[in-house]
């Protein structure tokens, strides 16, 4: 076969030389910017972690790094991993989409993963400053004193806390019952912060077993985050009875082991989480539990993750009954009386009141009864001899009904900062007394606590370098609604600081032609028959791979991941990578500011500005 | 091997045996079967080529020079307003001097909205340096793209390959499948002697200034009129392997012929019947079907017409102001030609219509009855419908 090629190569124009002498550069009126932003879901954290952060590390297979990420800002992760209200996912754009990510299940697998490695507290607690500043107490070992011990200890400061009662976690280990939170979990977040070298005294009682006199010469500040440890009595009620306890004082009783005879059915009167926790425990004690409401299931306070488990476990709810006496049996007591209710106007909570029904009532059998409906600190604390302070405010909160249901975005939270950042925190600042945690709400629950108790340190670091002002404090503050940055407080000039400052990405911003639809993984949870009489944990952790799968689901909003689209996009091959992991370097000699990065970014990271010429 | 086959699949056959390597297209009707069978065997494995979905024809010839210019073997496929869309890259394919080869499914140009055959699309696209063949049968169109790759890369212009819409398109007939291991020998793989390549990195087709285009466009009109030596020598050697030969004009009982009916498509071969007829009838009349309408084979023609007395030449086709346009090329062919045969130009079977025996009859009777056209153009099977203008009278 004869040779087929062709004879001559066509006449046609061909360069070999490089056209980068043409700066079209100059073409240019706009000109495109690496711009990290702030992620809704950082925004969404009471806590303030960096949740796309660690996000992205945990897809880097970076697990001890992203565990550190979170423990800048939050020590509990293996706690809120579990008992968080997961705002964060509430933020997520990704629910716009599809599903939000599961942020929450993610943080708990991160736990899970550096406590399975075995890998000790030294390898990811920072190291306890040996040079300390100042002395500072911190009364009360619950979430929101053991938040603000640990901030104050990274931030210099020798730390003692006090806790009446014989162990650290409050409301973490006497009132959030093991199948929630297991006790090894708490124990090992606990040790991991006492061992920055905090000093904890148990048994030690504010009122009880030691005055703030007593203690106030010794520390430069005190921190008071003793909590609400006292159940609310029914109005017109008679709760003198053997067989009739608060749900706090049950859920202590439990977790301390001690033995309490409630009979065989117990009715609970509330529809909060204590409400539920007391209910969901006693099953597993094999108590036959019923909750009884005054209002609606759509007006319970309770999560409602927790009241789907509680149904689905076979816990009884009766609605619209509100107890009236207890009923008796000779000594026995055999039932309430309860009035039903009818549901009337909204209240100031948003949520519908209710008037009794007229001339009917219901008998509830049950041989015990516990009372949750709701919590006021202890007597103890209100006979505290202090100097109210400039700021005028009580001692003792008026701790209203609210709905924990709200998140930092509440419009109260933010008219807290507006009005003045620190208005409820401060109780003397002559004497630097300061509280937190469930004394100051306005939202009541774990994850805000910790919060307060990261408020209130930076507030202690303020104060004792003579600040009396602290509006600075709305400057840490993530977004428009977020929870407090201490990288930000730090690092105020760092690019994640600045990204902090800026609006939060919403979900029109986002390119979603490159995310595919992806279903949203679940964590699985114990069978019933597992779970009956037992308190073994109920969720399970994520396996990995799944885990791996779910994050990648994350868009990462606001923050450039080099997932070089822009550089592929870029028609003047303008885009450059470059070694650290911040954005690209643009070639401006060449870019011609057409925006095509712009838009293709799948992650708001860009933004293009007029030139300067 | 032989098999019952579509027009369209004849055609995924013809890009499989020619071990195409990307594939980059946009459905329409009539095209769709070629890429949709293509896409299959890519899927299965039968052919390795990349396969390109993308959103517009314009965008599917945008691929295939890309995908030419580093040196892979290309094919595209389209008909009638894909090919109008793709129409400045038609020119960049052949000033770019890439192999591409593209078949278009004949149909009518819109408006009025047709989908049925009609050869103006591509002939609308003559002047863009692409070489263009015309096919009658399936077994054609699958043996006439392992000819187009042959010649294309030669001659280095682009090539399409073309037939009718529904007549050959979706019309089954039984198509002998070449053995692949002779296909290789006719067309080996294609050894380009630029492309891009990061080892030697250059810039193709940039700015040109007027001291140096004149030149690239005589070296294109150089190689388009080598092309026709180039065809005929691989339909010889195509002979040789496969045992079918494909002149670039077909012949018909021409050797007496007093009027030739030039024809090409399907049309053709219903002409074959009328022929037959009409030559029971005594009437002398032959046939030629032009199978090369670029570079148009004027030498041949001139062959072998240059004992009849009257040329009628069959245009499914139209021109606005000229008319059909292979009576068009004929008549610039026969130049000069001593003893020139009158040409009358026949415009029929647009948009579909049918080009039926009787129709042809009229063309051949028409043309032995008159001994000038009378008219530029003349209309055949037309409705009588009030229009507007006159027709010009020659």
């Amino acid at each position: 076969m004869e040779n087929i090629s062709p004879k001559n190569i066509p006449y046609i124009s061909v360069s070999t030389q490089s056209m980068a002498w043409n700066k079209t550069g100059n073409w240019r009126y706009l000109r495109p910017a690496y711009h990290n932003r702030l992620s809704p879901c950082v925004q969404g954290c009471p806590a303030g972690e960096n949740i796309e952060g660690w996000m992205q590390l945990l897809q880097k297979k970076k697990y001890l790094e992203a565990f550190k990420l979170i423990r800048e800002e939050n020590p509990f992760p293996g706690v809120c991993g579990r008992v968080c209200f997961h705002s964060c996912e509430e933020s997520c754009n990704r629910q716009k989409y599809d599903r939000a990510l599961s942020i929450n299940a993610l943080e708990r697998f991160l736990s899970d993963y550096i406590l399975g490695s075995g890998l000790s507290a030294s390898h990811w607690a920072a190291k306890p400053n040996t040079h300390k500043k100042e002395r500072v107490a911190v009364i009360g070992a619950g979430p929101a004193g053991l938040s603000c011990a640990y901030h104050l200890s990274g931030l210099g400061y020798e730390v003692e806390i006090f806790e009446s009662w014989q162990q650290a976690g409050g409301v973490l280990r006497y009132g959030i019952p093991p199948y929630r939170l297991p006790r090894e979990i708490l124990d090992w977040e606990i040790d991991a912060i006492l061992a920055h070298g905090i000093t904890l005294h148990t048994n030690m009682g504010l009122g009880q077993d030691f005055q703030l006199k007593d203690i106030r010469s010794k520390f430069k500040a005190i921190f008071i985050a003793t909590g609400l440890t006292k159940g609310k009595k029914l109005n017109n009620f008679n709760e003198n009875n053997e067989r009739v306890i608060s749900g706090l004082d049950f859920l202590r009783a439990v977790s301390l082991g001690n033995k309490t005879d409630l009979g065989e059915k117990v009715a609970i009167i509330g529809g909060g989480n204590t409400a539920i926790d007391s209910a969901r425990t006693l099953l597993r004690l094999g108590v036959h539990p019923t909750i009884i409401y005054r209002r609606t299931r759509r007006e319970m306070p309770a999560f409602d993750e927790e009241l789907e488990e509680a149904e689905r476990e076979g816990v009884q709810l009766r609605f619209l009954l509100s107890p009236e006496c207890l009923v008796f049996q000779g000594k026995d007591l055999i039932g309430l009386e309860c009035r039903e209710m009818e549901l009337s106007e909204l209240d100031f909570t948003g949520r519908r009141s209710v008037i009794p029904r007229t001339g009917s009532n219901s008998f509830i059998s049950a041989d015990g009864v516990i009372v949750a409906v709701g919590e006021e600190p202890e007597v103890v604390y209100q006979n505290v001899d202090i100097k109210v302070g400039p700021s005028n405010t009580s001692i003792t909160p008026d701790k209203s009904e609210s709905n924990p249901k709200e998140q930092a975005g509440s419009d109260r939270a933010k008219k807290i900062f507006e009005d003045n950042p620190a208005s409820h925190e401060i109780l003397s600042l002559e004497e630097g007394i300061f509280q937190g945690g469930d004394l100051v709400g306005p939202v009541f629950n774990v994850t805000q606590a910790i919060a307060s108790g990261k408020k209130v340190a930076l507030m202690i670091d303020l104060y004792l370098k003579g600040e009396k002002d602290f509006s600075l404090l709305t400057h840490l503050q993530i977004g428009t609604k977020g929870g407090i940055s201490i990288q930000r407080y730090l690092n105020p000039a760092s690019s994640y600081a600045q990204a902090l400052s800026s609006p939060a990405v919403k979900y029109e911003d986002l390119n979603l032609d490159y995310f595919p639809h992806s279903e949203r993984n679940r964590r699985s949870k114990l069978t019933l028959k597992e779970r009956k009489l037992s308190f073994k944990e109920v969720n399970q952790s994520m396996p990995i791979n799944t885990a791996m799968e779910e994050a990648e689901r994350c868009f990462h909003c606001g923050v450039c991941t080099q997932c070089d689209n822009c550089l592929i996009f870029c028609p003047d091959v303008s885009i450059i990578s470059k070694a650290s992991l911040d954005g690209y370097d643009i070639d401006f000699d060449h870019c011609k500011g057409c925006g095509i990065c712009i838009k293709e970014c799948p992650r708001a990271a860009m933004v293009i500005q007029g030139e300067r010429k | 091997m032989k098999k019952v086959l579509m027009g369209n699949h004849a055609a995924s056959y013809g890009a499989m045996l020619s071990k195409v390597q990307v594939i980059a297209a946009y459905p329409i009707t009539p095209q769709t079967q070629i890429v949709e069978e293509l896409s299959e065997m890519c899927y299965d494995g039968r052919l390795e080529a990349k396969f390109l979905k993308v959103e517009s024809e314009h965008s599917a010839m945008a691929c295939c020079i890309g995908a030419a210019i580093t040196g892979c073997r290309t094919f595209t496929a389209t008909s009638s307003q894909g090919l109008a869309l793709m129409h400045e890259l038609l020119h960049w394919a052949a000033g770019a001097r890439l192999p591409v080869v593209m078949v278009n499914v004949n149909r009518a140009l819109a408006p009025g909205w047709n989908i049925w055959t009609d050869q103006s699309d591509a002939l609308s696209q003559r002047d863009t340096g692409w070489i263009q063949f015309y096919c009658t049968s399936n077994q054609e169109i699958l043996d006439t793209i392992i000819l187009a790759y042959r010649v294309s890369e030669q001659a280095l212009l682009p090539a399409m390959v073309v037939y009718d819409a529904f007549v050959s398109s979706h019309t089954y007939e039984i198509v002998e499948i070449p053995d692949p291991v002779q296909v290789d020998k006719l067309l080996p793989p294609h050894k380009p002697f630029y492309f891009l390549s990061q080892e030697n990195p250059a810039t193709f087709n940039s700015l040109t200034s007027p001291d140096y285009y004149q030149e690239m466009r005589e070296d294109m009109q150089m190689a388009m009129d080598g092309t026709a030596e180039l065809i005929e020598k691989a339909a010889l050697e195509f002979k040789e392997i496969f045992g079918r030969f494909y002149p670039s004009i077909e012949p018909y009982r021409i050797d007496d012929a007093e009027i030739i009916l030039v024809t090409s498509g399907t049309a053709s071969s219903t002409s074959q019947i009328v022929i037959d007829q009409l030559r029971t009838e005594g009437i002398k009349v032959g046939q030629v079907r032009i199978r090369i309408f670029r570079p148009f084979p004027g030498h041949q023609l001139r062959q072998l017409i240059k004992n009849c007395r009257k040329i009628a030449v069959l245009d499914r086709n139209l021109s606005v102001g000229v008319g059909g346009i292979f009576a068009h090329e004929t008549k610039a062919a026969l130049y000069g030609m001593g003893n020139q045969p009158t040409v009358f130009g026949f415009v029929t079977g647009l948009g579909g219509r049918d080009i039926t025996p009787e129709i042809i009859e009229q063309i051949l009777r028409y043309t032995e009855r008159q001994d000038k056209p009378g008219e530029k153009v003349i209309w055949m099977g037309s409705k009588q419908v009030k229009m507007n203008n006159s027709k010009v009278k020659i």
